[in-house]
């Protein structure tokens, strides 16, 4: 009966339009109420033990470096060096824009940020060139999404905090998903586009490409290589990645100014002001979860119902397919990391390997309606209808599906980086 | 309604230079306790001085209570932007010509909602005053830091009064929230 309290609450908090974390703060409340000792301001100790960890730090510090990466030339820089490796392939062009999506991913946390710092300089460029319209707004729409499975990765990092997993273990096991996925959005774009022109190879072009663009390319060598090698945490290792970031912009390429600074971090500001709290009031729900044993007792629940792991896994991706086309990545892990992680352990998959999975599914749901978020921004950032932009993620989406169940099927695609076996 | 405007305004920009000052604080600190430990440090010790710790002291710490500080100014920014994050799966269930009115009603409940959690948020923090609750490793009182989470909260519940009384006064949301 209180639990249908909390329910009815949840719906009508939905209905009367409340902000995310006003929903979850009153759901927090209610259990606090319901089962806990009644006193609310434990809800604001838990929120403020909750912020105070380490590897939150990491978060800031890598939507900073993402926003001062996305002001300046790094992205045309590193399609000059990719297009210029790529120009002898069969639609070179669009693997072009797929592998840099994959490099810039390397650097940017945010599938949006990806997808529009590539894709506002390549789909005029795909155009140009005589791409086809459909093919080329998908391309670079789903490479966009790149951008959160390739480390570093916000999402990561957020299902990291409300799960207690390792961060770094996560960020190594992208790595694989993401060269998937890559790959194979490459592939598809080379035999898509199989009767376009080829030009040949120049070292010439390469090279001068090379040589104004080795700065922007040395950005996920530094930030990754410190991570992999265990040189650096994953906040150490943002800290540097701001620091080269800087540098880069302000005394290599000349393209930031005190005053651009002043808006990159009040951009991030405005991200963090919306994300943070958010964040504090989930790992304060997940206190009170953990406290009444509740993932434990969905887990005996489910068991009684569901005893194949595979079919567990099966009705987990149908579950966040759809929950992908209906809220936002953050959403998502915020409210159901928590819940889903200890299911996940209890039918025998990692905790790594689950956050990733549950990670490529919510990445599929940036290209389903209706809040398909990289079709929305699609729609204003290259002047397209939202149908069109529907139609042309289609290919792409089962292409995504097919990497989905390939790595569900064979989780060591993920795990190699983290434990070195297949 | 343009005094209330320019109210508004001034206290935005308030929060923006609060959140810019501590985020601008926890990249600079980080970057510098790294670039002691990890460059700094090695150097001299190659150069054969024994330098001791070259880091920051308790610069993580630091850092997480300018994060605290500069996201819960967060929240009054986010507010002020219509940059927080709103499930749209409910909308759908009343005639769109019911929105404004509806808005209005949401605005108004969310304000006193986030009003209560500042309630609470003060008897939090006149209870670790109370008990003087100190920070590990910097023996700080950490009140003065836990001051800004019920602080953030009244910010973004006087400004959702603002909209629920004067829906003009309300930003349009931005495109995308990711």
């Amino acid at each position: 009966m209180k639990a249908l309290g909390i329910l009815g609450y949840v719906l009508g908090s939905l209905a009367l339009r409340q902000p995310l974390l006003v929903i979850l703060m009153g759901a927090t409340a209610c259990m606090h109420m319901f089962w806990g000792r009644g006193n609310l301001e434990d809800i604001i100790e838990d929120m403020w033990v909750g912020l105070d960890k380490e590897v939150i730090l990491s978060i800031p510090l890598f939507i900073l470096c993402g926003n001062v990466m996305t002001r300046g030339s790094i992205a045309e820089r590193l399609i000059g060096i990719i297009s210029a490796l790529t120009r002898q392939l069969p639609g070179g062009l669009a693997v072009a824009t797929i592998v840099t999506c994959a490099v810039f991913g390397a650097i940017s946390g945010s599938s949006i940020v990806t997808m529009l710092a590539i894709g506002t300089v390549m789909y005029p460029a795909l155009r140009k060139a005589g791409y086809d319209n459909r093919f080329s707004l998908g391309a670079i729409m789903s490479a966009g999404t790149l951008g959160i499975i390739i480390p570093p990765s916000i999402p990561m990092i957020i299902y990291g905090l409300v799960t207690e997993t390792s961060v770094i273990d996560l960020f190594a096991a992208g790595f694989g998903p993401g060269l998937l996925i890559t790959t194979v959005l490459s592939a598809y774009a080379m035999w898509f586009n199989r009767r376009m022109p080829t030009q040949a190879f120049e070292w010439r072009s390469f090279a001068a490409a090379f040589r104004r663009g080795i700065w922007a390319l040395m950005m996920p060598v530094i930030l990754l290589g410190g991570i992999y090698s265990g040189y650096f945490t994953a906040t150490e290792a943002a800290a540097v990645a701001l620091a080269y970031a800087l540098l880069v912009e302000i005394f290599v390429h000349k393209e930031l100014a005190a005053r651009d600074f002043y808006n990159v971090v009040l951009e991030t500001s405005k991200l963090g002001g919306s994300l943070f709290p958010l964040l504090a009031v989930a790992l304060s729900l997940n206190i009170m979860l953990t406290e009444h044993r509740v993932p434990q007792a969905l887990v005996t629940v489910m068991q009684d119902y569901i005893s194949s792991p595979v079919m567990f896994m099966l009705l987990v991706n149908l579950l966040l397919l759809v929950v992908g086309c209906l809220m936002t990545t953050g959403e998502a892990i915020l409210v159901l990391g928590p819940l889903l992680a200890p299911l996940a352990a209890a039918y025998g998959y990692d905790k790594v390997v689950f956050g990733i999975i549950m990670i490529l599914n919510l990445e599929i749901g940036f290209l389903t309606p209706p809040v398909g978020l990289n079709l929305i921004v699609a729609m204003s950032a290259f002047k397209q209808p939202f149908g069109l932009l529907c139609r042309a993620a289609v290919p792409f989406i089962f292409l995504m599906l097919a990497c989905l169940a390939i790595v569900v099927w064979q989780p060591g695609i993920a795990m190699y980086l983290v434990n070195g076996k297949f | 309604m343009s005094a209330i405007r320019r109210l508004l305004e001034g206290w935005h920009r308030l929060e923006c230079m609060v959140a810019v000052v501590c985020f601008s604080f926890i990249a600079g600190i980080l970057l510098l306790d790294v670039i002691g430990r990890e460059f700094v440090g090695p150097l001299l010790r190659l150069l054969g001085f024994e330098p001791g710790a070259t880091g920051i002291f308790a610069s993580q710490k630091l850092s997480v209570f300018a994060l605290v500080i500069g996201s819960f100014a967060g929240i009054g920014i986010a507010t002020a932007t219509g940059s927080h994050l709103v499930p749209r799966v409910g909308y759908a269930l009343f005639p769109d010509s019911w929105g404004p009115a509806l808005d209005r009603i949401a605005d108004l409940l969310t304000g006193a909602f986030l009003v209560g959690v500042a309630w609470y948020g003060f008897k939090f923090v006149l209870s670790s005053k109370g008990t003087d609750l100190r920070a590990p490793v910097l023996d700080w009182s950490v009140w003065p830091f836990q001051l800004a989470i019920p602080l953030g909260f009244l910010s973004a519940a006087g400004r959702y009064f603002f909209y629920a009384a004067s829906p003009a006064l309300k930003p349009k949301p931005p495109e995308f929230l990711e």
